[in-house]
Parts: structure tokens; C-alpha cells; sequence
């Protein structure tokens, strides 16, 4: 028998993503995992001020990312991508937001001060001049150039609907707000969904234009419009709030895509599951329960429930073992792994990613 | 004269304007003030924790009863302070160092208000000799730590070595997305809430009050 190719390569992966988003299998389900780099990064050293000169120096971010993905091989379905990112608010920076930048995350400065403020912001045309976006479409720009074809620029973090809301005014004032008049919040909020269908379609028209395929944060492929819906602000309502609010504008924002994946995010959140498996638009499921609370193998249940309803789902196991586990409750069909710790060295990947072959067959 | 357990289901239900009308009109009937927050306020405060735990209500409905309550201690706590009555526990509450999440510490916060605590809310991205200067300076019974992010959660073991390494018998309670607690124990906090709710509780029975 020929000895199993197993670095990454696009065709391969791009096979079994198409068939992981049916809810099926190639000769394998996709597995993303990582090695751990036999000698470091060179990667450029940051001299800059402030955390916020770093995040937004374009140059300084798509060349420490060559350096790392330059030293990484690609292993399995791990697309070897850049994400240009400037935390998860970027939409609400349409609104004239501003961002404060931690190490590793940013956050938005509310910017809606109190309840009719709202209909100051439907009446806000989204402006994409402002710093954080004109910094993503340079490091897109310069991404490409860079990496001349050799590794893959990704799509940005687009939080949407009720998380822009949260951005611009906080998520208790936002709570408050749809008590106090939900159908101003509700327009409010197809003005947010608007809004970010744009930033989505520029996104994904610059990308393509650069013969990008459609990849992000959440590390798929797809060719056509594709992306990983969320709503964080889930955890904070009630089915029927989730049913009535948040479920229209997830449609709204998912009706030109072919492929989607909803970003299902902590334990206070599952009680919406059951509406998040009936959006028409739905291909996937990944279900993060978050640090602290057990591995991949303890939600079983979770990943049943949704492959009955008849969508696919990632599975964040934490490592090899809880990977095969969940493998083996499941079946292959329907089931992407992505094993969160790295594997020691190529051997110990290539042993794993044989066993998934064998489990798979 | 309205009855105390009215001005509890206002609060409760979260109606702001009834129970504002209901505290003027027990006021005017000649109701202490400290009645009107321990038997009718606090009271509607728990139901809505229970509620909480049980998932019966979530975020939006805690806060609307929160502000209900906010609105008509403007109305008692002048009245309380004229008569040099304090409520009989102090709580720190913060978001510590590097982290500036902060609607956890938020729920946590108030409903330890509703519980008729006086808390000191230090916000977010809260350092340890912070968290430190204000339990010394207010004589807390209590230090509440909170963290959203995994990133941070050593900063949340450092404070709580650094508060114990002071001596001082505030206990010190923590929580976030990812606390457990068998973080909390590893760590030698006294106390793990996993949600708004069960903070009341676990904060009672550290400062000795029966929940």
C-alpha cells in the first residue's frame, strides 16, 4: 500500500471539507492540529509604543505571521493562513467605535449612550475609512503579495447582529434596552445585520479577487461564500428572546452564504441550541464549552443531538486521545477534529492522523 | 398602606414605576426604612436569584429587577444614612489585572446589593495591591475576583496569595467562565460561585450569614 501523504495540501482538504459540510466523509473526516516547531520563529520584534501601534501595523503582523507559518509545515486539514484581526468588535468600528487593545484581544468603547441613541445609529451609514478597517484591507493587501501563493490569507473576525449592538452600547444597557423597547433594538439591529452582509461582501470580493478561498479564524474551506455566524450574546436570553431577536437576524446574516458553521459559545449558551439546528442556512455546529469545562469526550450529547438534526460539527478535543474518542462515539460522517494540543513532533501527527484513517475506513 | 410582600413582587417582576410608588407609599404610611429594604426589597431580590439559578429568567429580567431596586434605595438610602443605619457587610468586587470583562462582576455586584451588602465596585483589569488597599481601607468581609479570560486566571492565583499573605480576615470569593472549583481550591480562594445566584449564597455563608 502507498505510504499516506500527510502535510497539508489544498486539494485534498479543500475534498474533504466539502464533504465534512454535508455531513459526510471523504477517506477521512478534515483534522486541524499543529507540531510543535523543531527551532523557533524568527519572527520580526515588536519596538512599537503602544498594543494598539502593534495590532494595527499591517507590515509588522503579516511578517511575523510568514516567519511563524515559514517554520510551521502544515499538517492534516490545517489551512497555513493569516487572519488579520483586530479582536471580534470590528463591526461595531463602522459605527465610529474605538477599540482598546489588550495582548492577546480588544475591546469596544460604547459608543450608544442611552436608549434613543438608536435611532441616531439606524440613521449611521456604516463608514469603512476608519483605522480598523483600512488597517485589515492592508493587511490582506500586503498578505498577499507576501506569501506569493505559498500560504492562504483568511477572511476577519465579523461578530454580527446583537454582538455589534453589544459592542456600541454594553451588553447589560442592551438587555435593558430590549426590555424597555424591543422593536427600536430590532430595527437597530437589521441596521447592524446590514451593515455587516457589507463587510462580509467586501471581504469575501477582495479575497476572492486575490484567488483566495474562503477560509477564517475557524480554519475551513470553501469555494463560495462561506463563514461562521455567531451571536455571544446568546448567553445572556432566554429561548424566547433567542427565538423572537437573535434567530431572525442570524437568517438575515446567513441568507447569501453556502456555507455556514454557528459559533455556539459556553455552557450558558446550549439552551439555544435547538433554535440555532433549526436555521434554514445551516451546514455545522462548533461548540465551544470553554476552559474549565471538561473535554471534547464530556459533550457527547451535544454532538449527537446535532447530528441527528443532520449537521456537521467541529470537535475541540483537547488532545489526540479525547480526539479518537469523540471519533469513535460518532462515527466519521459529519465530524471535523481539531486537536487544541500540539502534537511533540511530525511522527506523533502522522501516527494520529493514520489511526483516523483506520477509524475512519 | 400596601403590604411589604407587594413591594417584593415589584421588584421581582421588575417594575420600576410600582416599586417606587409602593416604597413612597410605605414611606408615607410610616414604614422604617430599614424594614422597607430587608422584608420588602431584599426579599424580591432572592426570588429573583432563585429564579436565576433555575433558569427561569436570564440576564435581562435580573437586570430590570436590579434597577427597580436601585430606583427605590434612592429613595430609602438617604433616610438610612440620617439614622446611621449601614448595611452590616461590606463587599470588594473587581475584574483582575488584564482582563476587562466585566458583566460577570456586574450580576455578581448587584445581586450582592439586593442582598442588602454595601459592595465597592474597582471595575476591570483590578491589580492584586488594589484589590489589597481596598479591603484594608473598607474593612471588608469580602473580596469577589473575577476573570473571563483563561490568560488571566494567574493573575486571579497571584491576588489571592497576596491577600492571604496579608493577614486579613476577609474571605475571598471567585468566579468567571472558566473558574472551578478545584481552580478555586488549587488556588486557596474560599469561596467558587458558578453564577449570579448562588454568589448570594456562597457570600453569605462566608461572612457567617445564614443563606
Amino acid at each position: 500500500m502507498a505510504k499516506r501523504n500527510h502535510h497539508f495540501s489544498f486539494a485534498a482538504a479543500s475534498a474533504r471539507y466539502d464533504a465534512w459540510w454535508l455531513g459526510q466523509r471523504l477517506d477521512r473526516p478534515p483534522v486541524s492540529l499543529w507540531v510543535e516547531p523543531r527551532h523557533p520563529a524568527s519572527a520580526p520584534r515588536s519596538n512599537h509604543a503602544t498594543l494598539r501601534d502593534r495590532w494595527l501595523d499591517a507590515k509588522f503582523q503579516v511578517e511575523s505571521a510568514y516567519a511563524h507559518l515559514s517554520h510551521n509545515p502544515a499538517y492534516g486539514d490545517c489551512v497555513p493562513s493569516f487572519f488579520p484581526n483586530v479582536g471580534p468588535d470590528l463591526v461595531s468600528t463602522l459605527f465610529g467605535a474605538e477599540l482598546v487593545f489588550g495582548e492577546s484581544t480588544s475591546w469596544c468603547q460604547h459608543t450608544v449612550h442611552e436608549l434613543a441613541d438608536w435611532e441616531r445609529f439606524i440613521a449611521t451609514p456604516p463608514d469603512f475609512n476608519n483605522p480598523y478597517w483600512q488597517a485589515i484591507e492592508e493587511m490582506i493587501a500586503l498578505a498577499a503579495d507576501r506569501f506569493g501563493g505559498r500560504f492562504y490569507v483568511a477572511q476577519p473576525d465579523l461578530h454580527g447582529n446583537y454582538d455589534i449592538l453589544a459592542g456600541l452600547r454594553g451588553p447589560e444597557d442592551l438587555c435593558l434596552d430590549l426590555i424597555d423597547d424591543p422593536e427600536l433594538v430590532r430595527r437597530a439591529c437589521s441596521h447592524a445585520s446590514r451593515a455587516y452582509l457589507e463587510a462580509y461582501r467586501r471581504v469575501y470580493q477582495r479575497l476572492t479577487s486575490l484567488g483566495q478561498p474562503c477560509t477564517t479564524w475557524c480554519s475551513y474551506l470553501h469555494n463560495g461564500p462561506a463563514y461562521i455566524p455567531s451571536c455571544d450574546f446568546l448567553c445572556l436570553v432566554s429561548k424566547d428572546i433567542g427565538e423572537d431577536f437573535i434567530r431572525p437576524a442570524v437568517e438575515q446574516e446567513t441568507a447569501p452564504m453556502e456555507r455556514t458553521i454557528f459559533h455556539l459559545d459556553g455552557p450558558q449558551a446550549l439552551h439555544h441550541l435547538d433554535m440555532v439546528l433549526r436555521l434554514p442556512r445551516l451546514n455545522a455546529v462548533q461548540w465551544v464549552f470553554g476552559a474549565g469545562h471538561g473535554r471534547a469526550s464530556d459533550w457527547l450529547e451535544v454532538y449527537r443531538t446535532c447530528r441527528q438534526a443532520g449537521k456537521a460539527v467541529q470537535i475541540l478535543a483537547e488532545d489526540a486521545a479525547d480526539a479518537l474518542h469523540v471519533l469513535r462515539e460518532l462515527g466519521p460522517d459529519g465530524v471535523w477534529l481539531l486537536v487544541g494540543t500540539p502534537f511533540k513532533n511530525a511522527n506523533q501527527a502522522t501516527a494520529f492522523l493514520e489511526e483516523v484513517h483506520v477509524l475512519s475506513a | 398602606m400596601p403590604q411589604l410582600s407587594e413591594l417584593t413582587a415589584a421588584v421581582a417582576a421588575g417594575k420600576r414605576t410600582d416599586t417606587v410608588r409602593l416604597t413612597q407609599e410605605l414611606l408615607a404610611a410610616g414604614s422604617a426604612p430599614q424594614d422597607i429594604v430587608e422584608k420588602g426589597l431584599v426579599p424580591g431580590m432572592a426570588i429573583v436569584g432563585e429564579q436565576f439559578k433555575k433558569n427561569e429568567i436570564f440576564v435581562p429580567e435580573m437586570l430590570v429587577a436590579a434597577r427597580a431596586m436601585k430606583e427605590a434605595l434612592k429613595l430609602l438610602e438617604p433616610l438610612l444614612a440620617s439614622a446611621g443605619i449601614k448595611p452590616k457587610y461590606t463587599a470588594i468586587i473587581g475584574t483582575v489585572q488584564g482582563d476587562l470583562h466585566d458583566i460577570g462582576k456586574n450580576l455578581i455586584s448587584m445581586m450582592w446589593r439586593g442582598a442588602n451588602f454595601a459592595v465597592i465596585d474597582l471595575g476591570t483589569n483590578v491589580s492584586a495591591d488594589k484589590y489589597l488597599a481596598a479591603a484594608k481601607e473598607h474593612n471588608a468581609n469580602l473580596v469577589g475576583l473575577s476573570a473571563l479570560l483563561t490568560t488571566t486566571m494567574p493573575a486571579m492565583k497571584d491576588t489571592v496569595r497576596i491577600l492571604k499573605a496579608a493577614g486579613l480576615s476577609t474571605k475571598i470569593m471567585v468566579g468567571g467562565a472558566p473558574i472551578t472549583q478545584a481552580f478555586a481550591d488549587e488556588i486557596g480562594a474560599d469561596g467558587y460561585a458558578a453564577d449570579a445566584g448562588t454568589a448570594v449564597d456562597i457570600a453569605k455563608k462566608l461572612v457567617g450569614q445564614a443563606a
